[in-house]
């Protein structure tokens, strides 16, 4: 054959194609999938709180250095100087949640999850494991490292951190996506199309199995531990899980979500337009909004080194016209939890916009838009 | 996720001009329309997250296609998976879908990815050298390489169908 002939057949090809139009339903469908995207949005950035949980319980994990002296934990406020780029570290592959623990970054991307010395910032290990490269979280707990598939045919991997290897391979009928530890047990969101209820899994940390799920209403996003509860955000609800008898209630009062816990409270977020957005504090007593910090854009939050911090993501900013004229980028912005106000100017953020946000071993860790970039920010002292 | 001004919009129109090519495109890379379908849906979806926060936002539609491209590689191999599973069911393999049963769109979906993305975006989407290259990230000199290996290995692929076809109307015919 000729390549002239197959020239003709990719042009017969190309004809027949042409002479076919897509589904009409092509529109109504995209405007359904974006409709849900807040909540692809909330599970992607589940397991975040974790590196809250880690920093409080673990003295001298905020020392970058041999030698130098322990600073503060989560519980002893503190104010931190200004971030500064550190290290810009480019990854091989795209990623999605970061986490800090065993005197680590890790990093759950396409296909394995990386480990990053905090010393080098180079990656010195990379554990093969099938997760996601879009929604996949880490969690610490029980001496492991804990991975989420990310994927609705659900796996949780656990990983020992002193061999940098899977131990265990567990399979979570109905998705594995948000994931902390507590009281014992590993707690997973299942991220389910079907509208009620919603359902968290349990897995027994000591055995590798799983127990009953929770029921929890309808779509589980974001999960977060801290002051002794599981926290989980679901579409409509904030509900409030007993990690040591499964019990499940919604004491929150008017709060959409919970995306980090940290000098004992609860912070979300809050959006009553496009300007009018923020962050909001929620006492866990009462169940009620104490404060609110307007940040348009904020869009991940993570509590650490005495700070609740807030990376934003790009806007962008028009003449009247429908096409953008022009992009500012996101900034990365500390609220000190004693006057829960803005501390300092906000940092630029490198890159297009904030995907992933962590701190710990004396950093903040962004993730950004590309995928495959992780920019860490020190503290000036 | 906040709704930044005059993005739906954007989107909106830029669905209208260039959804049904960005299905086409999904379609030569995996040759099946449904998951072309998915795939120019997931292509959009991916657009409007990132919308906020694309350099220069003329450049949508190279993103567009460089989201279908990526995204095509999964699902050819979820999609020759299912042909496979089909087949071991049907004996027959075929796709029920008579665009697909085309020759040339089976040889397409057996190439390496680069070279089948190189060959579909030059001679069925008609892009220039220089275009190819940005939208897969390569240079110049090896979108020609790729795209003239895949055209060799098309070649090679329906020249063995031809044969195979001939071989199984001699068996029919004795």
């Amino acid at each position: 054959m000729s390549p002239v002939s197959v020239e003709e057949q990719l042009r017969e090809l190309r004809e027949q194609a042409l002479a076919r139009e897509p589904a009409p339903d092509g529109w109504p469908r995209l405007q359904r999938r974006l409709r849900r995207e807040p909540w692809r949005r909330a599970a992607l950035v589940a397991g975040l709180a974790m590196a809250v949980l880690v920093a409080g319980v673990a003295p001298g994990l905020l020392a970058r250095r041999v030698g130098q002296s322990p600073v503060p934990t989560v519980d002893e406020p503190l104010v931190p100087g200004r971030p500064v780029v550190a290290a810009r570290i480019r990854l091989d592959r795209p990623f999605t949640d970061v986490d800090v623990g065993f005197g680590a970054t890790w990093v759950a991307s396409q296909g394995a999850l990386l480990r990053i010395d905090p010393q080098t910032n180079r990656v010195v290990a990379t554990i093969p494991v099938s997760v996601s490269g879009e929604s996949a979280s880490i969690a610490f707990g029980e001496g492991a490292v804990w991975v989420t598939s990310g994927q609705a045919d659900g796996v949780v991997y656990r990983v020992d951190p002193a061999g940098n290897r899977v131990t265990a391979t567990i399979g979570v009928p109905g998705g594995a996506f948000g994931i902390v530890v507590a009281a014992g047990t590993v707690w997973v969101t299942q991220y389910l199309p079907e509208p009620d209820p919603g359902h968290v899994a349990r897995i027994d940390a000591r055995t590798n199995r799983l127990l009953s799920p929770i029921e929890v209403p309808n779509l589980p996003g974001a999960i977060r531990a801290g002051l002794d509860a599981v926290w989980v955000t679901s579409r409509f609800t904030v509900s409030r899980i007993d990690p040591h008898t499964g019990a499940v209630t919604q004491p929150l009062q008017r709060a959409g979500d919970v995306r980090a816990v940290g000098a004992g409270a609860l912070w979300g977020t809050y959006a009553n337009g496009a300007a009018d957005a923020g962050v909001q504090r929620i006492d866990p007593a009462s169940g009620q909004v104490v404060a609110r910090i307007r940040i348009p854009n904020g869009v991940l939050i993570a509590f650490g080194l005495g700070t609740l911090w807030v990376a934003q993501d790009a806007s962008s900013v028009t003449s009247g016209g429908n096409t953008p004229d022009r992009t500012e980028p996101g900034k990365l912005y500390r609220i000190d939890p004693a006057t829960d106000r803005v501390l300092g100017r906000p940092v630029p953020l490198p890159g297009i916009a904030p995907t992933a946000l962590a701190v710990g071993e004396g950093a903040v860790w962004v993730g950004e838009l590309d995928g495959k970039t992780l920019t860490r920010f020190n503290l000036v002292p | 996720m906040d709704v930044r001004p005059g993005r739906d919009e954007a989107l909106s129109r830029l669905f209208e001009a260039h959804y049904p090519d960005t299905v086409r495109l999904a379609f030569y890379l995996t040759g099946s329309w449904p998951v072309a379908e998915d795939l120019a849906q997931e292509a959009f979806v991916r657009l409007w997250r990132r919308w906020g926060g694309l350099r220069d936002h003329h450049a949508a539609l190279g993103y567009l296609r460089t989201t279908v491209v990526n995204l095509s590689r999964s699902a050819l191999r979820r999609r020759l998976l299912e042909l496979r599973h089909q087949h071991t069911i049907s004996q027959e393999g075929h796709d029920p879908d008579p665009i697909a049963r085309l020759h040339i769109a089976q040889a397409l979906a057996e190439l390496p990815a680069g070279k089948r993305a190189c060959v579909v975006l030059r001679h069925l989407v008609d892009l220039s050298v220089e275009e190819t290259a940005a939208v897969l990230g390569i240079s110049a000199g090896s979108v020609k390489s790729q795209t003239h290996k895949g055209l060799r290995l098309l070649e090679a692929a329906l020249s063995d169908r031809d044969d195979r076809s001939r071989h199984a109307q001699e068996v029919r015919e004795r």
